[in-house]
Order: structure tokens, then sequence, then C-alpha cells
């Protein structure tokens, strides 16, 4: 059975009296532990289906189930909740908030779980390790090298232990030997952890490095066969 | 088994609703990072909001203390008192056909209802020496007896000039005179000679350090009493004043119009004003009130204009940090979570401007009245609404740029630079 699962999900967005469709019926399922890119030129819609999945958005129509539970009639809280608990955010421009540390960083998913501060910071601490990023904790993003500061996106994403990562552009704002680094870090989660993972690019070399590769065309996903261009 | 999972999620979600605390700690933290952040702008904002709360806070500190000081008038005298005094002569009019006669004042408790006990004085003004050496010019106070129970006054040692006195050249002095007494080598005050406009008299009587009131026609400390019919042949003087006490349960302003008729109605072309507790109240109130008004009007202005200040800040750093709201949302922060946040530091930025203005709100107070010389009363009902006052100017300024924040589209938020 699917960890998501998208039927016939078509989105609108009203421009003035201009009705554009950016996405035109995308089916899709994904099973716990795929890494699964989703490749296309930009403007195809891609961070739009992104932000569907990311339940940041909501489908014009079609349907939507995550983890099994319907997810497009919940309420914005609900939504809220379900990104806090169930999905990890890696973003290309990383952001992470520049008044807070990287331990702070990291941790801010737990402070809406109404964690202890305690029990924030020794999470923290440890998802900060697992990246062999333990030196950085009391440093600002600012004081961070680009591939430190996704790394430490990275485990912010991780911290809460979600069912699943969205990485959106994750490498497009780093030189080509980090980006693959952070890459081979996301490809080791995936084995290591059977961590579900879902890429965004616009980059060949990333879409060939995940194991399930689909593209984006006119608004309609397409599966890869592996071994595609 | 992801059946199970999906369940777990709409049940996590619930518990989440029910027990996700706003996470408060880490709101004031960075609240506070954020107002230091933008310095300047956030100062700009305290100054206006500080005079706010200051004027608000002192406009209460005022209004207790003016409430403290009619009572300290009035507890040591009571409110029962009046003073009628003779009021100056038309022109060309004599002065002696327009004195209050002894045998008037004597009877004004009997052939009035609402006085009980009256007694006359005068007052006159002359050179006071001791033991050859100038106390300078002094008040002195030609007094009934039944004058030092009405006013209230004390002998600390000694004794009041008596009625049986008659024309004696005898006196009591007051608290500041016998000090100077003291001070010009006196061991002791009572029985000591004093000289009085070139007459020497002899000390009875000392009295007992005596508040200032309205309500005694003459500054107690200050003054040398003799009797009173000694002041009317040595000074060839009228009697000027008449202290009264009313009968239990009169009316003020019932026995101020007896009073008044039973003197100008005995005595041609006399005028004479009466004197209550509550002509007193009434003054007082008048000038507590014109603060009041001043520092109401200081205080609103101060509050709005410090209030769209804090709202400016707000709204500059709800536009300044969309992205943040974004980047929260996408972890999971719930609209009223990025609300709170926002709230939390419009509430930091006015507590801020609270806590100075409180201060600022006592210090203006304490100066009023070293200048008006009345005591000081530190009123935690001011600093209660001082605190007030900056709590709500933080909530209603704060709440539009905090739904602001909350409103924002998460996804438009992440694309904001």
């Amino acid at each position: 059975m699917a960890l998501l699962r998208l039927g016939a999900v078509r989105k609108a967005y009203a421009v003035g009296p201009v009705k554009t469709e950016v996405l035109r019926g995308v089916d899709l399922a994904v099973a716990p532990g795929d890494m699964l890119s989703m490749m296309g030129p930009s403007g195809c819609g891609k961070s739009t289906l992104m932000n569907v999945v990311g339940l940041l958005d909501r489908p014009t129509s079609g349907s939507y189930s995550f983890a099994g539970q319907e997810v497009t009639d919940l309420d914005d809280d609900a939504l809220s909740a379900i990104r806090n608990l169930k999905i990890g955010f890696v973003f290309q421009a990383f952001n992470l908030l520049p008044r807070l540390t990287a331990s702070q960083n990291v941790g801010l998913p737990l402070v809406y779980r109404g964690l202890g501060e305690k029990e924030i910071r020794e999470r923290a601490r440890a998802g900060l390790q697992r990246l062999g990023m333990d030196d950085c904790g009391n440093r600002r993003p600012h004081e961070l090298s680009g591939g430190q500061q996704q790394r430490v996106a990275i485990a912010r994403a991780l911290v809460g232990e979600p069912d699943v990562i969205l990485a959106d552009e994750p490498t497009g704002a780093l030189d080509a030997e980090t980006g693959r680094e952070i890459m081979q870090l996301l490809i080791r989660l995936n084995a290591e952890q059977r961590l579900t993972i879902i890429v965004v690019t616009h980059d060949l070399a990333v879409d060939r490095l995940c194991a399930r590769r689909t593209r984006i065309r006119d608004g309609v996903l397409h599966e890869q066969g592996p071994g595609a261009a | 088994m992801l059946a199970a999972a999906g369940s777990a999620v709409v049940e996590a979600g619930d518990a989440l609703r029910r027990a996700r605390a706003p996470a408060l700690r880490a709101d004031v933290r960075e609240a506070l990072a954020s107002l230091n952040v933008n310095r300047q702008r956030t100062v700009l904002a305290l100054v206006g909001l500080a005079l706010g709360v200051a004027a608000v806070t002192a406009m209460v500190s005022v209004g207790a203390t003016a409430k403290a000081e009619a009572l300290k008038r009035f507890q040591d005298l009571g409110t029962e008192t009046l003073v009628i005094r003779k009021r100056p002569d038309n022109a060309g009019q004599q002065r002696a056909a327009a004195a209050i006669g002894a045998e008037d004042a004597a009877a004004l408790p009997a052939q009035t209802s609402t006085i009980a006990a009256a007694a006359p004085g005068l007052q006159v003004f002359g050179a006071v020496a001791y033991g050859g050496r100038s106390l300078g010019t002094r008040s002195i106070v030609g007094a009934a007896e039944a004058v030092a129970k009405l006013s209230k006054l004390r002998p600390s040692a000694g004794r009041f000039v008596s009625d049986l006195d008659m024309q004696r050249p005898y006196c009591v002095v007051g608290h500041a005179i016998a000090q100077a007494m003291r001070t010009a080598g006196a061991r002791r005050v009572v029985g000591e000679p004093v000289t009085l406009a070139g007459r020497i008299y002899t000390v009875v009587g000392e009295l007992a350090p005596t508040p200032r009131s309205s309500l005694r026609p003459f500054r107690v400390d200050e003054s040398v009493f003799v009797p009173i019919t000694t002041a009317q042949r040595v000074f060839r003087a009228d009697i000027q004043f008449v202290v009264a006490r009313m009968g239990e349960g009169a009316n003020h302003r019932e026995a101020a119009a007896e009073a008044q008729a039973h003197f100008e109605n005995r005595v041609r072309n006399l005028r004479v004003a009466v004197q209550t507790a509550d002509d007193l109240i009434a003054a007082l109130r008048k000038q507590m009130r014109l603060f009041t008004l001043l520092l109401a009007a200081v205080g609103g202005i101060s509050l709005v204009v410090g209030g769209a200040g804090a709202m400016n800040v707000m709204l500059a750093a709800v536009t300044e940090r969309r992205r943040e709201v974004g980047v929260r949302r996408a972890l999971g922060a719930r609209r009223r979570d990025i609300r709170n946040q926002f709230l939390v530091e419009a509430l930091a930025l006015s507590l801020a401007g609270g806590v100075l203005g409180i201060l600022l709100g006592v210090v203006v107070p304490y100066a009023i009245c070293i200048y008006t010389g009345w005591s000081f009363v530190a009123s935690p009902a001011a600093m209660l609404a001082g605190f007030g006052v900056a709590t709500g100017a933080g909530v209603f300024f704060g709440a539009y740029p905090a739904r602001r924040a909350a409103g924002l589209d998460p996804i438009a938020a992440l694309r904001a630079q």
C-alpha cells in the first residue's frame, strides 16, 4: 500500500480573468522507502506539485491520501500538524532562520510539538551529530558554508522522524562537489533507514541518482523506466 | 500497517490540537532578539509608549496622593470645623462700624441650630525678641481659650492661654517659635520672658508641632498666642475670625449659611466669609482635576503616537520576516502559533515601554509633590494601571500585524526575499 497516493490531482490558478491550469491530472503512488525524483523544466508545475504533496497547498480537484487518510478536506490546523509530524522539508535556499543557532534551527519543528526545552536541545544535538555536525551547534547560519547549512537543514527535516522528506532542488544553491555530497547523504538515509525521499530537480545528475524517476510535462507526471535518459 | 499509520496521523493531529503549548519561552526569547535587531525603530516606539504609560501612571498616582492629602488635612482637625472670617470693608465705610462683636461670637452656638461651639480670635504681626535677640516679625494671635480645643492645639508643655488670664501679659508659643528661643539660648521655654511688639510677656505654654490647614486661620507653629482680651487692648485690633464646630449631623452648607446670616444680620455693613471642609475639599479636587486632565491629554496622545510607532515596528517586522513565517509554517506552525509569536513580540515591546513609563510615572508625581508640598504616596494602583495600559496597547496595536503574519500564504511567504 502506498504512503502517498495522488489521484487525478488538478491545480488551477486564476490570475485576473485568465485561468491557468498548472497540474492537469497527476496520478502518483509513493511507497515507503521510495527514493523518487520529479524532474522537469522550470514552469512545468513541479513546485506546485511539491506544495500539494507537502500539504502547503490544496489541489483544485482530485484526491490525495497521506498514510491512508484523505487529506484534501482537512482544515489548516490539521494540515499543519501533519506537516509537523510526518513531513520533513529541505529547501534549495536552506531556509535556516538567521537569528537562531544551528541547534535551535534543528529543534524548531519540535518547538511546535510543545516538547520541553531540554528534550528539544538533546534531540537537536543528536540530530546534528548524526550528520557529523556536532561542532556547529552554537553557530549561526551565516557562520556556516552552504554545504554545512544544507546539512543543518537536513538535520532539521529529520529531527521529527518524519515519514517522508521533500527536497526541493536541494543541490541548487551548492557547487557540484558539495551537491554530490548532499545527494550521497540523502541516498544513504534512504538506503540505511528506508526513509522515503522525494527530490524535485531540474538537474539530470541529481535525477540519475534516484532509484525511481519521474518527469513532469505539461502538468502531467510520467514515470521513467530504469536507465532512461 | 499503513491504515494504522493513517489513523495514527489523525490521532497525533488531535493530540497536537489539544496539547500543543504555544512554546512561550521560545517566543519571548526570539521576540527580545528580534527587537534588538531593529534597535533604532524599537527605541522610538518605546519613547512614545513610555510617555503614554507614564502619564497614565502619574494620573492615577496624583489621584491617590490627592486623596491621601485630603485625608491628612482633615484627620487631625475633623471635617466639622468651620472658619468665619471678616471680609475686607468696602471703601468709605468706617472700620469700627463693621466688626465682629465678642458677644455675637459667643452667642453663635445658642442662636443657630447647626453650630455647637465657637471662639473668636484675631491676628497681628509684630517684632518678637527673646533674651535681647530678635526672632523676627512674627504672627501674634489673640485667641479665646476655646480656640485651642476647636483648632486642636495641644500644649507640649505648660498650658494654653485662658479666658481667666484676662489682660495679663501671658503668651503661648508655637513649635517653631519655641525652637527659635532654644536656638537663642533658652534652656526651657515655659516661664521665660519674651518681648512682643515692645512689651514683655511670660511664656506659659508651648504647643506641639501642628500641620498647616486652611481651617486654622493662622500658622500654629509660627505664631505666638496671647489672650484675646490682651490682644484687643494692646494692639487695638478687632476680632477677625471665629473658629466654630458644627453640631453632629449638621450640613456644611446650612451651617455656613446660618453662621453668615447670624453675623451679617447683627452688624450693619459687616460681611463675612465662611469656609467649611467641603469648600476645601472642592478646591483640592479642582486643582487635582487640572493635573489629571493634563495628564490624561498627554497620556492619550502619547499612547496613540507610541502605539502607532509600535504597530509600525511590528508591521515592518512582519514584512521583513515573511520568509521566516513561511519556513515556520512549513515546519508545522499553525496560524495561531505565528500570531502568538508576533503578539508576544508586540507585548514585549509595550511592556518594556510600560516599565520605563511606570518609572517615569512615579518620578513625575514625586516632582509634583515636591512642587506643591504634598506628601508623596506610592500607589500600587497606579503601577497596576500603567501595567494594564502597556499590556492593552501591546495587544491592541500588535493584533493587526500579528493577524497579518498569521494570514500569510505559506507558499508566497517562502518565496519572499
